[in-house]
């Protein structure tokens, strides 16, 4: 094999630029400067207690963490209803219903967020936290749709017709063998729709009221009025929660669908 | 299956599509095309006033600028890292998604502390003794593309490695044969090979840029704006919903019309005239 | 009257075209009758109409005396084995086979004792901790007949079950199955589309065609005493010509043959010799290991032959032929 000199570099390159940023804030969350700079003062966890002293972002944690998990499991619970009809009944109405389902990850974020304030909260008058959710839902739908579906027509359909021929009635049969098998399924696109939604900004920023922040949001406030490191203290717990999840997503799947996603929570 | 319990299981996700999507679109939209019989008076004023004029080809240039750049670095990146051994590669990969997946302030707060005033870049200049004042790099358009760039990269990169990875190495090891040196394999072989990935992944790279918000907002500032902080400051502080309507009408159309042209294209171009992105 | 019996089975996907027309069946008890033909004959839609997986437009199916036709599949109790195999990728090799026990609600201490004779009978024995994953095709294929068998079915369906694996295997696989089934004295229904395959083990062969069973007889008789021309060729007849070219080739119509459209005859059924009733001319010779075959141009056309004379004739070499009476087989259709 022929060495790419050329490639290497700007491959090297592209490593750093992609990873020093987030190196840089992990350091300096540790840092006991209170401005982000280099090279380092010494070791601090202060600002990691000054996250957990700002009641804003505690409370907007805890708020998106709600949300996104209210979200989720709707979504899942939804995607498997619909993707389940939508692959037992090929046919053009279902791959209609299928674009539509997916059509909120076309449209751009922040376009959905106005068009559902609009509509939902300045003419229907709709509350706020009812309207919040729905928006949420909407965010998660194409990744509940998309994963489910694709991995339930790749599930060898004579295995529920094995399960029947061994005595299984048909309702039963989904719950002993389809479901079981799903199981990665279902798990990554939890994940998915959880961090989609957790960090969404656009629709969320509509949708907030009084009292019902979420936290990036909060984040972006935090960082428009105070320059420390206490944001990065925040990411670095983000960053740790998304590592996580990244890890319990390779355990459990192969990660092969999740490269296929793209994530737009922007 | 039966129609009535096939349309119970897709109903909720098909009502919230209509309530949720459809309807608030449409009830929103419309509007911005009467005042009140059919006129496209509102699409004209936004071009003909030169600010909304000046943010849309700004939008425009900035998307396109960070998508170029995704594909210059993208292009090599993926090829080196399809050339590593199977394991390795998938840890790259992983590694590569871990921005993707994290909160983009998170992300954009990064590039403030690199490219602020007293940012990294600054300091480090300043104490070389390069420069005397600080250089102004947050919140202009060089920050807004740096911020997309990195936003978007690990999209191009994926999408790129997993078309490059399907290439195989009996067609590199082919060209090897015949004479071709490794720079020519990759511009003659590879690359041609990879384009429609290339068009793919370009397409969500555009569309992500000029949709994006966060990012704009935070590192570009309100300078710099960009269409979706137009949208948000029309429609949220000024409570402007005509020209909201017009702005979130415009954003559609671009990001769909790049997304049809471009799928459309690499149809069209696909060498291998077979589907596989 | 028969163990099974389809009766004017109809079948259609899309109430237009109908994939199986008036389809008529025996199945008698404790043979393996296969079903044979190429693939879109039908033959996977009979063997599901029998499994209760498809759902008929006309027709009735009895077993043993009882009206199946709608019974649902999950009260027919029978085994099916897929061409997949449709093992469950959850389930351990033990857990698979045990399936259908506890669905029956059978006692633990029972199923465990099922599973492991039906484990010792297919030869899957030390595999019952190990997930589908971890087994070979030929180990896969038995813990998919293992499935199928441990719920003493009234009747065992086999898809195609032997079509991913490979040749040797293949053959090894198909003499466990004969061995089982007589063993266990299992009606079975076997579907597979070679022909070598399906008349080693079978009991008796349907040959299907077009959604429609050409010929339903012992595999004997299905080989000396072809029912038309299609079958024919399945099983090995190579040269066939129309009833006008008899005078040309020498052959006279016996008495007992009322009408015949067809005559054909096997390559190594027709001899080379001095008082042949037809000239040609050798133009391809290929060796077949205990045999010559050659490719003759003949004025009734080419014709393929398979000697073992020697020494060989030459390419170009003219030769003149002899058709026994007794190896030519006449044709209706």
């Amino acid at each position: 094999m022929y060495k790419h000199r050329f490639v290497t570099i700007i491959a090297f390159i592209t490593f750093a630029f992609i990873f020093l940023p987030l190196i840089l804030i992990i350091v300096t969350s540790f840092n006991s400067a209170d401005t982000i700079s280099l090279p380092l003062d010494g070791f601090s966890l202060q600002w990691f207690g000054k996250v957990f002293k700002s009641r804003s972002l505690v409370q907007s944690f805890k708020n998106s963490l709600a949300l996104a998990l209210v979200a989720s499991f709707i979504g899942i619970f939804l995607g498997l209803l619909s993707s389940i009809a939508l692959v037992k009944k090929p046919g053009k109405v279902s791959n209609a219903l299928l674009s539509i389902f997916l059509s909120p990850s076309l449209i751009p974020g922040i376009v959905i967020g106005y068009v559902l304030f609009h509509f939902l909260v300045v003419k229907l008058q709709i509350p706020l936290l009812f309207a919040l959710v729905l928006g949420h839902l909407l965010v998660v739908m194409p990744y509940c749709v998309r994963i489910i579906c694709a991995s339930l027509k790749d599930i060898d359909e004579s295995l529920e017709e094995a399960a029947r021929t061994l005595g299984c009635p048909p309702v039963k049969a989904f719950f002993l063998v389809v479901l079981p098998n799903l199981r990665p399924a279902i798990l990554s696109s939890f994940m998915l729709s959880f961090i989609n939604s957790f960090n969404n900004i656009p629709v969320s920023m509509y949708l907030k009221g009084p009292g019902m922040n979420t936290l990036p949001y909060a984040m972006m406030n935090h960082i428009e009025y105070n320059y420390d490191p206490t944001v990065s203290a925040l990411s670095v717990m983000l960053m740790g929660m998304t590592l996580v999840f990244m890890f319990i997503m390779e355990k459990s799947m192969n990660s092969q669908s999740l490269k296929n996603e793209t994530v737009r929570s922007e | 299956m039966k129609t009535t319990r096939y349309f119970f299981a897709v109903g909720p996700y098909l009502l919230l599509s209509i309530a949720c999507l459809l309807l608030p679109l449409v009830f929103t939209i419309l509007p911005s095309f009467f005042i009140p019989s059919f006129s496209l008076t509102y699409y004209t004023d936004f071009f003909q006033d030169s600010f909304s004029r000046g943010i849309f080809f700004r939008s425009l240039r900035l998307s396109l600028i960070t998508t170029l750049i995704c594909i210059f670095i993208g292009l090599p990146t993926s090829y080196y890292i399809s050339l590593r051994p199977q394991r390795r590669r998938q840890i790259i990969v992983s590694l590569i998604m871990f921005p993707l997946l994290t909160d983009a302030v998170v992300r954009g707060f990064a590039w403030i502390s690199i490219l602020g005033k007293n940012g990294m870049i600054n300091q480090f200049l300043m104490n070389l003794g390069i420069i005397e004042d600080p250089l102004k790099l947050l919140y202009t358009d060089f920050a807004i593309v740096v911020g997309s760039v990195y936003l978007f990269l690990p999209v191009m990169i994926s999408t790129l490695t997993s078309v490059m990875e399907g290439i195989g190495d009996d067609v590199v090891e082919a060209a090897y044969s015949l004479g071709a040196s490794p720079r020519v394999t990759f511009f003659k072989v590879i690359v041609p090979l990879s384009f429609s990935g290339l068009l793919v992944a370009g397409v969500l790279v555009f569309s992500g840029t000029i949709s994006a918000y966060t990012t704009p907002t935070l590192l570009g500032g309100n300078q710099n704006m960009m269409l979706a902080s137009l949208l948000y400051q029309q429609s949220n502080t000024l409570s402007n919903w005509t020209t909201s309507a017009v702005i979130a009408f415009i954003m559609i159309l671009v990001s769909l019309g790049v997304m049809k042209l471009l799928n459309y294209l690499a149809s069209r171009i696909d060498k291998r005239g077979v589907d596989h992105v | 009257m028969s163990f099974g019996e389809l009766r004017d089975i109809g079948v259609s996907y899309d109430k237009k075209n109908l994939i199986l027309e008036d389809l008529n069946l025996d199945i008698h008890k404790g043979e393996l009758l296969s079903l044979l033909g190429p693939s879109g004959c039908g033959k996977t839609t009979t063997l599901r109409v029998l499994a209760g997986l498809i759902e008929t437009v006309k027709g009735t199916f009895t077993l043993d005396g009882q009206d199946m036709t709608h019974v649902p599949v999950h009260k027919r109790d029978f085994g099916m084995v897929f061409q997949s195999y449709a093992l469950f990728p959850h389930l351990s090799v033990f857990e698979n086979i045990a399936f259908g026990l506890k669905l029956r609600k059978v006692e633990v201490p029972s199923v465990t004792k099922q599973v492991q004779k039906i484990v010792d009978i297919c030869g899957i024995k030390g595999l019952e901790k190990r997930f589908p994953k971890q087994l070979s095709g030929g180990q896969r294929q038995r813990v998919a007949l293992a499935r199928a068998l441990v719920i003493e079915p009234k009747l065992l369906l086999l898809d195609e079950p032997l079509s991913n694996l490979d040749a040797q295997l293949r053959v090894q696989m198909r003499t466990s199955i004969k061995r089982i089934q007589q063993e266990l004295g299992i009606s079975t229904v076997f579907v597979t589309h070679d022909q070598e395959e399906c008349f080693s083990i079978s009991d008796r062969v349907a040959i299907m065609q077009k959604g429609k069973i050409e010929q339903c007889d012992n595999p004997e008789t299905i080989y000396s005493n072809p029912a038309c021309e299609m079958i024919a060729r399945f099983v090995g007849f190579k040269n066939f010509f129309s009833l006008d070219q008899k005078d040309l080739l020498g052959i006279t119509l016996p008495a007992k043959i009322q009408q015949a459209k067809l005559v054909c005859i096997r390559p190594e059924d027709i001899g080379f010799s001095p008082s042949g009733t037809l000239r040609g001319t050798i133009e391809v010779r290929t060796y077949l290991g205990n045999s010559y075959q050659y490719e003759v141009n003949t004025p009734a056309g080419m014709l393929t032959v398979s000697s073992n004379k020697t020494p060989a004739c030459e390419v170009g070499e003219s030769v003149s032929m002899a058709f026994p009476a007794d190896a030519l087989v006449f044709l209706e259709r």
